[in-house]
């Protein structure tokens, strides 16, 4: 998995490229520990993601609790194999989709 | 063997260097020291012939011209030879040998020739002829400088003019140099030129001796010092490397008996450094090796922990079959494969009562032991309170209250949890996040069911889930799976999806649970080939035979 990370102030747009599983999240979740502080607008998007597992899962999980306190986050340009997954969780009324 | 490879080759590849460089060497100085005493030597016979010029042109001026003033002319004119003139033939004869003279000759120039007067060559000696000379033709220069020089100047050797009355050249096939020199009568007139010719491959001769001894000397001396070489190398080097070679063939049992070594070797220099440098090695690979010793028993012990670990996981779920053998309406399979020691999927199924039985299928975020762990808690919880609760949707919302409350990890479950009324065949389900039921009703076909979906439990205190109902007719099967099914991957990436899951049960649709399962098993593994199980795998089946 590649991630590209745009930082423009309190913008932050995370595009990972690729699965997100066990074996990748820890990346994710590195990327995001690295870059959250001050961001207020938090973007994920998707597009390139051909794999989000439960692992992956967890990390945007978490981060939409620690988002829920600085200010908002989305994701966008989810796919569908991506949005049966959130479909099957329960998680398309947690997270803001465009 | 190898041992002597060693010595052989360190000893001579030195030796054999130092031959090299030192022929090298003697070869530059023979050439340098050659170069200087050809040289020398040259300048010394020169000197040599000039002095025999010189001596030979007196004799030659007394003889000739003082003593009984016959003169020149009337030996050449009469052609007839006196005691005068033998005694003189003798001088130069004398000079000749005195000198180490090649030839000399007295003789008088003409314009087109030269006649002899006298020459050490026997061939013309005594015969005064006019003739073109083929040993003094070519150097007509030569000749009117001795002619024209005047003695008291130019053949003074400390005024150097002396490059005009000699040359160099080959005559009757020997290099030569000819000095030419004037005969004076008493008036200081020359009325004859003396040539005295002295071989130069003598001065190479010479040389070539003195060159060929320097060689001779220098490989003697040569010889002796690679010899002294040879053996200091074999004491202070070979021998020393040898020791350490043993000592490095013995290490793996000093290694394993945890002994230090000691090579004794104490020359001081390099070696003895490469020496301690061994002995600390020795050392330090006994430690390195206690602490791998430690470490794998470490290790060990982990392992047989969860080998203990994924006995009691194994052991809490419900995995002897027949499970209710005694029971008609309904036959139950489920099988769990961990893809580590422990895994974080699992299943249950409890009768809640005489009619009733509760059916679990879940699979925790993560793997290995912290699945692990949360697994057990959320099994105990699940089975508990739908015991309690008797409601899959008030079950799942009391479990979810009590996950959430004590959640640091922030981990969560996946859960489909379902209670079936076995009179009625009526089959209360909530799904919690988990992937969709396959459902077969009789005479039908598998196909997934598309139920009502909630959030998962353990992420959000005070989440509702969705309850609902399905009517199973009898003979209906009803087949749950965890996404380590689902999202089983081969070498090439691809998942073995939904889809093929439903192609292998339909093609087993008519079988009891227990080979429902197992074909499943078997086609994701055939799927999957030699990539590694990522996930665990687990899978239920349950047939409603009705009351």
């Amino acid at each position: 998995m590649e991630i590209t990370v745009n930082k423009n102030g309190t913008e932050l747009t995370i595009i990972p490229i690729g699965r997100i599983d066990t074996a990748t999240a820890p990346e994710l979740q590195t990327v995001v520990d690295e870059n959250i502080s001050g961001v207020t607008d938090l973007t994920f998007d998707l597009q390139k993601l051909k794999y989000l597992s439960s692992a992956g899962l967890r990390v945007l999980m978490s981060t939409q609790k620690i988002m829920n306190k600085q200010g908002k986050m989305r994701l966008v340009h989810v796919n569908e194999d991506v949005m049966d997954v959130l479909d099957m969780t329960g998680l398309t009324d947690v997270f803001e989709i465009e | 063997m190898s041992k002597t490879k060693i010595i052989k080759s360190l000893a001579f590849k030195t030796t054999l260097q130092l031959f090299s460089i030192i022929i090298g060497v003697s070869l530059l100085a023979a050439v340098v020291i050659g170069i200087y005493i050809h040289n020398y030597l040259a300048a010394q016979f020169r000197n040599y012939a000039y002095e025999a010029a010189l001596k030979g042109t007196a004799v030659a001026s007394s003889k000739l011209l003082t003593s009984d003033h016959i003169g020149i002319d009337s030996y050449i004119k009469s052609g007839k030879v006196d005691e005068n003139y033998e005694n003189l033939f003798l001088n130069l004869l004398l000079i000749k040998d005195d000198y180490d003279l090649q030839r000399c000759d007295v003789f008088v120039p003409h314009e087109d020739h030269i006649t002899y007067v006298i020459s050490s060559d026997s061939q013309i000696a005594g015969e005064f002829l006019d003739k073109q000379d083929p040993y003094y033709g070519e150097e007509k220069d030569y000749v009117s400088n001795a002619m024209n020089a005047s003695l008291d100047t130019e053949l003074d050797p400390e005024k150097s003019t002396r490059q005009n009355l000699y040359t160099q050249n080959v005559k009757d096939g020997i290099k030569v140099v000819t000095y030419y020199m004037p005969v004076l009568d008493e008036n200081g007139k020359a009325v004859a030129v003396f040539a005295a010719s002295y071989s130069s491959d003598k001065v190479f001769q010479t040389m070539w001796i003195a060159v060929s001894r320097i060689i001779g000397i220098s490989l003697a001396v040569m010889v002796l010092s690679v010899g002294i070489l040879f053996f200091s190398i074999r004491k202070h080097v070979i021998k020393p490397i040898a020791q350490l070679t043993r000592s490095v063939r013995t290490m793996k049992e000093n290694v394993k008996n945890k002994q230090a070594v000691s090579t004794n070797i104490r020359t001081g220099d390099e070696i003895e450094e490469l020496a301690v440098s061994f002995e600390k090695m020795n050392t330090d690979l006994i430690g390195y090796i206690d602490e791998n010793t430690r470490m794998t028993a470490e290790k060990q012990r982990i392992d047989t922990e969860l080998g203990l670990a994924t006995g009691i996981q194994a052991g809490m779920l419900p995995d002897q079959f027949p499970a209710f053998p005694d029971r008609k309406d309904f036959d139950i399979y489920a099988s769990m494969k961990p893809a580590k020691e422990v895994g974080g999927d699992f299943y249950d199924f409890f009768l809640i009562d005489e009619n009733r039985l509760g059916i679990v299928m879940a699979d925790v975020s993560g793997k290995g032991v912290p699945a692990a762990l949360f697994m057990m808690h959320s099994k105990i919880l699940l089975k508990s309170y739908t015991l309690m609760k008797q409601s899959p949707k008030a079950a799942l919302e009391e479990v979810n209250r009590q996950i959430c409350e004590h959640n640091p990890e922030q981990m969560f479950v996946t859960v489909w949890l379902g209670v079936l009324d076995l009179k009625t065949g009526v089959l209360t389900a909530a799904n919690a996040g988990h992937e969709k039921p396959a459902v077969k009703q009789a005479g039908d076909r598998f196909a997934l069911y598309k139920d009502k979906h909630g959030l998962m439990v353990g992420y959000m205190d005070g989440v509702r889930f969705k309850e609902y109902e399905l009517q199973l007719t009898k003979g209906a099967k009803l087949f749950l799976y965890t996404d380590g099914v689902a999202e089983a991957t081969n070498a090439n990436e691809e998942l073995f999806g939904t889809d093929r899951m439903i192609d292998v049960l339909r093609t087993v649709e008519n079988k009891p649970p227990k080979e429902i399962v197992m074909a499943v098993d078997a086609a994701v593994n055939e799927f999957v080939g030699t990539a590694p199980q990522f996930d665990d795998l687990t899978m239920l089946c349950i047939e409603y035979h009705g009351a």
